[in-house]
C-alpha cells in the first residue's frame, strides 16, 4: 500500500469536521436530554400508559369488580354460618394491589411477607344493616401471620378460644391458623353478629388438617413478670436496625415498671457475638450513650437510648436483651433473668 | 486497495487525487447521511420516551399549575375548639365562634366538601369522615344559600362501595348533596411550583372546576408511615395515579399537598381519634372518645391540635413543621388565640 501516505488517506477537511461535530454535539445533547427526562421520571405517565390514570383497576370495566380478577376466586360461604349471607363478592389484592384496599397499612403487611388478601363482606340475614367483612391474610408461613397478629394486637383484647393466638374486641376477632392471620371486623358490636363471626372462625379453624400450635419460640421467655399475650413478633428491621431479622419479644412488669425483653437466634455464637456488637454501635451512632452499672453480667453491654434503657447480651446463639427499661437496675434484672432462661436452650 | 484504484494510481497521481476525494465525499456523504438517520432515531426514541406524544393520546392531558385558592381572605387565619360528644352540635357550635357560616359560605357558592372516604368501613371504626358530621355541614353551607354542595374523594379501591359503606352517600343524599365519584375524565397533570413530588401528577380537579369553595373533613387518626392523618393527610385523596409510592417521602407529600390546596375552611373530627392500627383500624377498640371538633381557616394550626389528641408531641409528626415552615400556616396553634367552647 505505497503512494499516499497514511495521514493523507483519512483526513477530512474543514467542513466535514465542522458537520462531524455538530452532530456529535446534537448526539451527546439528546444523550443528556434523556438522561434529564429519565432522572425526573414520572410513574404517573406509566400508570396512565397502563390506564391507572386515576389509580383505580376498575377503570376500564363497565361493572368495578374491586378485586383484581377475583370473580373466580372462591369465597367464604362455606364456612359462614347459616344465619350469614355474603352481601359481596370475594375480593383479592396481592402486594402489588394491597395497599388499594389498605392504603396506608400495607406496608406493615409487606414487610411481613404478604402474598395475598381474600375480603369478603357478609350481614345477618335478619338484619342486612348488621354487616361485617372477613379478611384472610397469606401471609406464607406462620411466622408472618403471628408477626402481623402481634404487632396490632389491641390492649384490650380478650383471648377468644378458637387457637392459640386469637382475641376478641368488642366489634372484631382477629386470630392465627396456619400462614393466614384472620380479621373479621363487624360494623357494629351486635352480639348475634359476633358470635357468628366466631362462629365462622371454629368452622374455618376445622378444615386445617392439623390444630394450629403455639410457635415454640416463645418459650425461650421466662414466665415470671411476663405480661400475658404481649409476645411479638418483628420479620425485619426490629427496632430500627435493618440487620435484625427475626425478633421476637415480649413485655414485663417488674415491680409496677415496664420493660422489654427481645431474642433473636442466630446461626452460632459467633455470628450471634457479631450481630450484638454491631447492633451496640448501631445504638451508639444514634446518640446512645454507654451506662456503667453494677450486674452480675461481666458482658452486658447497658446503653442509655432515647427510649429508654437498652442492655445487650449473647447466650449461646442467642443474641438477647432489655429494651425501653426506665433505669438500668431494671433493665439488669430483666436481663439476668432473660440469660438464666435462656441457659436451658441449646 | 483493490483493481480499481490500481488502475487509477498507475494513470497519473493527479487523476488519482482527484478520484481519492470523489471517493472521500462519497463516503462522506453516505458517513453523514447514516449519522443524521442514527440521530433521527434517537431523537424520537427520545421525545417518545419522554411520553410527550405519548401522553398525548390519553385522556386528561392539561397540566395545571397549582389549584385554586378557596381560601376567604377576609376571615384570616382563625381556629375553633369546642368539644361534646354530638358532632353536630360540636361543629355547628364552632363554626359559630368563628362568624358563622355565611362568613365562608355565600349565597349561590358552589361548595366542594372533600371527605376521607378511603375506605369501605363502617362509620363506627372512625376510619372515615362520619356521616353525621357531613350532613352537619351541607346543612350549614345550605342555610348559608349554598347553590350546590358535592361531596368528593378518590378511595383507590372501589369508591362506590366506600361511599356507601361509610354512610357518606347515604347522608349526602338525605341532605341534597351530589356525590362526585372519580372518573378518568376528572383528573388533570398538576404541577406544584417548585414542588419535589406533585410534578405532572394527576389530580382530581375536575369536581373543583365549577365550585366556588372547598371544605376538607377528616377525623382524627393514626397512621402507619405518617404518624397521623388529620386534614393535610387528607388532600391525599385527591392524588390519582400509583400514589402509594409517595408513602416512601409521606412527609413530603402531605407537605406539598397542604400547599396546594388553599381551602375555604377545614373541620377536623376528633369525637373519637384512632389512636392506634391506623389509618384502616379496624376495631372499636382502636379508638378513644376525645370530643373535641376543630374548625379553622388555618389547615396546619387544626392537625397541630389533632396532634394533642394522639398525644403526639409535633417532632413525631414531621409534616405539621414542614407545612409550617413552607408557609402553609401555624403550628402555634394558641398563637391565633383559639375559640374555646363546649356543648353539652
Amino acid at each position: 500500500m505505497g503512494g499516499v501516505p497514511k495521514s493523507q488517506r483519512n483526513r477530512a477537511g474543514t467542513v466535514e469536521t465542522a458537520i462531524g461535530l455538530i452532530i456529535l454535539v446534537l448526539l451527546v445533547t439528546v444523550a443528556v436530554w434523556v438522561l434529564t427526562v429519565q432522572n425526573k421520571f414520572n410513574p404517573a405517565g406509566k400508570a396512565l400508559l397502563q390506564g391507572e390514570f386515576y389509580g383505580q383497576s376498575w377503570a376500564d370495566s363497565e361493572t368495578p369488580p374491586s378485586d383484581g380478577g377475583a370473580a373466580d376466586a372462591k369465597g367464604f360461604e362455606q364456612i359462614a354460618p347459616d344465619n350469614l349471607k355474603p352481601i359481596g363478592v370475594v375480593e383479592q389484592f396481592g402486594p402489588d394491589t394491597l395497599s388499594d384496599k389498605i392504603d396506608g397499612k400495607a406496608e406493615l403487611y409487606l414487610a411481613c411477607g404478604f402474598e395475598n388478601l381474600r375480603c369478603q363482606r357478609f350481614a345477618l340475614r335478619t338484619d342486612p344493616n348488621k354487616w361485617m367483612e372477613w379478611f384472610e391474610y397469606d401471609m406464607g408461613d406462620q411466622y408472618n401471620a403471628f408477626a402481623v397478629y402481634s404487632l396490632q394486637r389491641r390492649e384490650s383484647a380478650v383471648p377468644l378460644d378458637v387457637v392459640p393466638y386469637a382475641y376478641r374486641t368488642k366489634n372484631a376477632i382477629f386470630y392465627v391458623a396456619g400462614k393466614y392471620y384472620i380479621e373479621a371486623v363487624a360494623a357494629e358490636p351486635d352480639p348475634t353478629l359476633i358470635e357468628a363471626m366466631i362462629e365462622m372462625a371454629k368452622t374455618h379453624v376445622a378444615t386445617f388438617p392439623e390444630t394450629p400450635e403455639e410457635l415454640p419460640e416463645l418459650k425461650w421467655f421466662p414466665s415470671d413478670g411476663l405480661i400475658p399475650h404481649s409476645h411479638t413478633l418483628q420479620v425485619t428491621g426490629a427496632f430500627g436496625f435493618e440487620k435484625f431479622g427475626r425478633v421476637f419479644s415480649a413485655r414485663y412488669n417488674i415491680e409496677g415498671r415496664e420493660a422489654r425483653a427481645f431474642i433473636t437466634q442466630c446461626d452460632n455464637a459467633s455470628s450471634a457475638s457479631n450481630l450484638a456488637a454491631e447492633y451496640c454501635k448501631f445504638l451508639l451512632d444514634n446518640g446512645g450513650q454507654p451506662i456503667s452499672y453494677p450486674s452480675p453480667m461481666p458482658e452486658l453491654k447497658i446503653i442509655q437510648s432515647y427510649d429508654g434503657v437498652t442492655a445487650v447480651f449473647v447466650q449461646g446463639r442467642f443474641l438477647a436483651g432489655v429494651q425501653g427499661a426506665e433505669s438500668p437496675e431494671i433493665a439488669v434484672r430483666l436481663a439476668t433473668q432473660l440469660k438464666s432462661h435462656l441457659t436451658k436452650w441449646p | 486497495m483493490n483493481q480499481h484504484n490500481q488502475h487509477r494510481r498507475s494513470s497519473n497521481d493527479h487523476s488519482y487525487q482527484v478520484d481519492l476525494e470523489v471517493l472521500k465525499r462519497r463516503d462522506f456523504l453516505k458517513r453523514l447521511i447514516k449519522a443524521v438517520l442514527v440521530s433521527g432515531v434517537i431523537a424520537g426514541g427520545a421525545k417518545w420516551l419522554y411520553r410527550g406524544s405519548a401522553l398525548s393520546n390519553q385522556e386528561p392531558k392539561r397540566v395545571e399549575a397549582g389549584l385554586p385558592d378557596f381560601s376567604v381572605s377576609e376571615v384570616g387565619r382563625r381556629i375553633a375548639i369546642v368539644t361534646g360528644g354530638d358532632r353536630a352540635k360540636t361543629v355547628t357550635r364552632a363554626i359559630e365562634a368563628l362568624g358563622g357560616i355565611d362568613k365562608f359560605i355565600k349565597k349561590g357558592d358552589r361548595v366542594v366538601i372533600k371527605v376521607n372516604a378511603a375506605f369501605a368501613t363502617p362509620p363506627s371504626i372512625g376510619a372515615t369522615t362520619h356521616p353525621d358530621l357531613l350532613k352537619a355541614v351541607i346543612k350549614l353551607c345550605y342555610q348559608a344559600g349554598a347553590e350546590s354542595v358535592v361531596v368528593t374523594d378518590n378511595p383507590i379501591n372501589d369508591p362506590p362501595t366506600c361511599f356507601q359503606f361509610t354512610g357518606i352517600a347515604q347522608a349526602a343524599e338525605e341532605t341534597g348533596a351530589r356525590v362526585v365519584l372519580p372518573r378518568p375524565e376528572y383528573f388533570e397533570l398538576v404541577t406544584l411550583p417548585g414542588a419535589k413530588l406533585i410534578r405532572n401528577w394527576p389530580v382530581l380537579v375536575g369536581p373543583l372546576k365549577n365550585a366556588t369553595k372547598l371544605i376538607g373533613i377528616a377525623p382524627v387518626k393514626d397512621h402507619h408511615r405518617s404518624g397521623a392523618s388529620m386534614i393535610m393527610k387528607n388532600w391525599y385523596g385527591l392524588l390519582g395515579g400509583r400514589r402509594n409510592m409517595f408513602h416512601q417521602d409521606i412527609h413530603t407529600i402531605i407537605t406539598e399537598l397542604a400547599m396546594m390546596v388553599k381551602p375555604t375552611l377545614v373541620i377536623l373530627d376528633g369525637t373519637f381519634s384512632m389512636i392506634t392500627n391506623g389509618p384502616t383500624g379496624g376495631s372499636l377498640d382502636d379508638l378513644k372518645q376525645t370530643n373535641t371538633m376543630i374548625v379553622s381557616t388555618d389547615q396546619v394550626a387544626a392537625d397541630a391540635v389533632g396532634a394533642t389528641l394522639l398525644g403526639r408531641p409535633l417532632s413525631a409528626l414531621p409534616f405539621i413543621t414542614r407545612a409550617a415552615a413552607a408557609g402553609v400556616g401555624t403550628a402555634d396553634y394558641e398563637s391565633l388565640n383559639p375559640i374555646r367552647d363546649s356543648v353539652s
